[in-house]
C-alpha cells in the first residue's frame, strides 16, 4: 500500500468513532445568544471608561463556558437553587466588576468601593462557601490596581489598600502567591527558587503522599519571561495536557512577568466533582487556575 | 434570521458537523472536548452570517473556518507544551506503542501544522490540490511541495523507526 492510502486509512481509523453530539445546533445558537450578549456588554464597558487602564487581553484557548465567566454576563451558576438559601461564590481576586457580575447571577446584592471597577478583590463579607438567603448584601475589599507601571494606574480616591497579613508560605523568592485554594500544603523540598529569574512551587492537598502534587506555579521574570513572551505571543492561554489531563494556564499580566499554573490531573478530576457536572466543572478549573494566576504579586 | 433560514442552518449542521469535527481532531490533535468546542465556535461564527453565506458554498467556507482555527489552536497549545516540558512528579512515562497505525498518526502529529494540515485536506478529506490551496490560502505549488515534503518526512521516520526502508 502507498504511504498516502496508509495515512488515510490511519486518519480514517482515528476519527471514525468521532460523531457530533445531537445537540451541536442548539449549543451553537446558545453560544451566539451569550456571544451577543458579550459584545453588548464590551460596549457599555468601553463607552464607560474614561480613564485608561491596562486590563490584561485575553485570548483564550478554548472559548467555551471559561470565557463567558469571565468576560461576558454571568449564567445563574448552578450554585443557586430554589430554595432560597445561597451558596456565597468565593470572588477573591477577581475585578470588582467581575465579582459584581458573579455575586449577582448567584442572586446575591453587592457593595462595591466606588472608584475603582478594575481594581482586585481582597476580602468579602460574607466570606466564599458560606450559605446566605438570597438578596443578601456581600461587600467587598479591593486592593489597589495591580498594573504594571503606576503611572498607568489611576489615583482614585475610592481605593483601599488592604493590609491582610500574608498567608504562610506564599510569599517567598520575591513572589507572592496571594490566592491559593483551601487545604493545600507547601511542598517545601520541591520549591525552586532563582531569584529574579523562576520561582517553581508545589502544593499538594491534604491527605495526599508527598510524591503527589495537586497546584504547581512557576512564575517567570525577567530573561526567562521575555523568552516566553517571545514564543507565546498571547498574554493568556488555558490549556488541557492530553497526555495526562493536567489542566494548565499561561498568564503574562505585564512585560517580564510569566505565570504559569497547573492543576494535576486528580486535583482537576476533584474540582469537576466538586462541581458536580463536567460541563460546570470546567468552567470551576479555569476560573480557579485564572484566580491563582491573577493573584501572583512581584514583592521586590 | 427567517424560520427558513433556521431550518436550512440545521440542516447543514446535521450534514457537516461530524466531517467538520473530524477534521479539526486530525489537524489540531485535540481533545474530543476541545474539537466539539472548535467545531461550536466555528459553527457560530457561520450562524452569525447564514443568510449571505448559504447560498454561496457554506461547506467550504465552514471548512477553512475550522482549519484556521484548528491550525491556531494547535500552535498556542504547543506553546504551553514546551514550557510544561518540566515534567512534575508522579508522572508516569507512557510506552511507546510501535503499531504501525499509531507510529503514522504520530509522525503526523509531529509535522508543523500547516504541513499537517495539507496531509489532511488531501488525503482524508480527499481534496484536490486546488481546494487545498484556496482553502489554505495558498499557491497550488506550496500545496503540492508541501505535501510532498510532508510524506517524505514521514517516509523518512517510518524508516529509521522500523530500520527498513520506505
Amino acid at each position: 500500500m502507498r504511504l498516502e492510502e496508509e495515512l488515510a486509512e490511519a486518519m480514517r481509523a482515528q476519527v471514525e468513532g468521532v460523531r457530533a453530539p445531537s445537540a451541536m445546533g442548539a449549543m451553537v445558537r446558545h453560544r451566539h445568544r451569550v456571544r451577543k450578549m458579550r459584545v453588548r456588554t464590551a460596549g457599555v464597558v468601553l463607552a464607560t471608561v474614561t480613564v485608561a487602564v491596562v486590563i490584561p487581553a485575553c485570548l483564550p484557548m478554548r472559548s467555551g463556558p471559561a470565557v463567558d465567566i469571565e468576560a461576558g454576563p454571568v449564567a445563574a451558576p448552578a450554585w443557586v437553587n430554589t430554595s432560597g438559601k445561597v451558596e456565597v461564590p468565593s470572588v477573591i481576586s477577581l475585578t470588582g466588576e467581575r465579582a459584581k457580575a458573579v455575586l449577582e447571577a448567584a442572586g446575591l446584592k453587592v457593595v462595591v468601593p466606588e472608584g475603582s471597577r478594575y481594581s482586585r478583590v481582597t476580602g468579602q463579607v460574607p466570606d466564599g462557601g458560606q450559605p446566605a438567603p438570597t438578596g443578601t448584601t456581600v461587600s467587598l475589599t479591593l486592593a489597589a490596581e495591580l498594573g504594571p507601571s503606576p503611572s498607568s494606574v489611576p489615583t482614585e480616591k475610592g481605593t483601599r489598600s488592604t493590609s491582610k497579613e500574608p498567608e504562610d508560605r506564599r510569599e517567598f523568592g520575591g513572589v507572592r502567591f496571594g490566592y491559593l485554594p483551601k487545604n493545600l500544603i507547601w511542598m517545601k523540598s520541591m520549591t525552586k527558587v532563582v531569584p529574579g529569574e523562576t520561582v517553581n512551587a508545589f502544593w499538594r492537598e491534604k491527605g495526599l503522599p508527598s510524591s503527589s502534587y495537586s497546584v504547581w506555579v512557576m512564575v517567570y521574570q525577567g530573561e526567562a519571561a521575555k523568552r516566553i513572551e517571545a514564543v507565546a505571543g498571547a498574554r493568556y492561554a488555558v490549556a488541557t495536557n492530553d497526555a495526562d489531563g493536567a489542566s494548565t494556564i499561561l498568564y503574562a499580566p505585564s512585560s517580564g512577568l510569566v505565570v504559569r499554573v497547573q492543576l494535576s490531573a486528580e486535583y482537576v478530576a476533584k474540582l469537576s466533582r466538586d462541581a458536580g457536572g463536567t460541563e460546570f466543572g470546567e468552567t470551576v478549573i479555569v476560573l480557579e487556575l485564572r484566580r491563582i494566576a491573577n493573584a501572583v504579586t512581584v514583592t521586590r | 434570521m427567517t424560520d427558513e433560514d433556521e431550518a436550512t442552518f440545521d440542516e447543514f449542521v446535521a450534514a457537516r458537523s461530524t466531517a467538520l469535527l473530524r477534521t479539526a481532531a486530525l489537524v489540531c490533535g485535540a481533545s474530543r472536548h476541545d474539537a466539539e468546542d472548535l467545531v461550536q465556535n466555528a459553527l457560530e461564527r457561520i450562524y452569525r452570517h447564514w443568510g449571505r453565506i448559504q447560498h454561496d458554498n457554506p461547506e467550504a467556507y465552514a471548512r477553512k473556518v475550522v482549519v484556521n482555527l484548528a491550525i491556531n489552536l494547535y500552535r498556542r497549545r504547543r506553546v504551553i507544551q514546551e514550557i510544561t516540558f518540566a515534567r512534575p512528579p508522579d508522572t508516569l512515562v507512557h510506552s511507546p506503542n510501535l503499531e504501525l497505525r499509531d507510529a503514522l498518526l504520530g509522525e503526523l502529529r509531529r509535522l508543523p501544522v500547516r504541513m499537517r494540515a495539507v496531509l489532511v485536506l488531501r488525503y482524508w478529506e480527499d481534496l484536490s490540490e486546488a481546494e487545498t490551496a484556496m482553502l489554505m490560502g495558498c499557491s497550488v505549488g506550496t500545496v503540492k511541495s508541501q505535501a510532498a515534503r510532508g510524506l517524505a518526512r514521514i517516509r523518512e521516520r517510518m524508516g529509521t523507526l522500523e530500520g527498513v526502508g520506505g
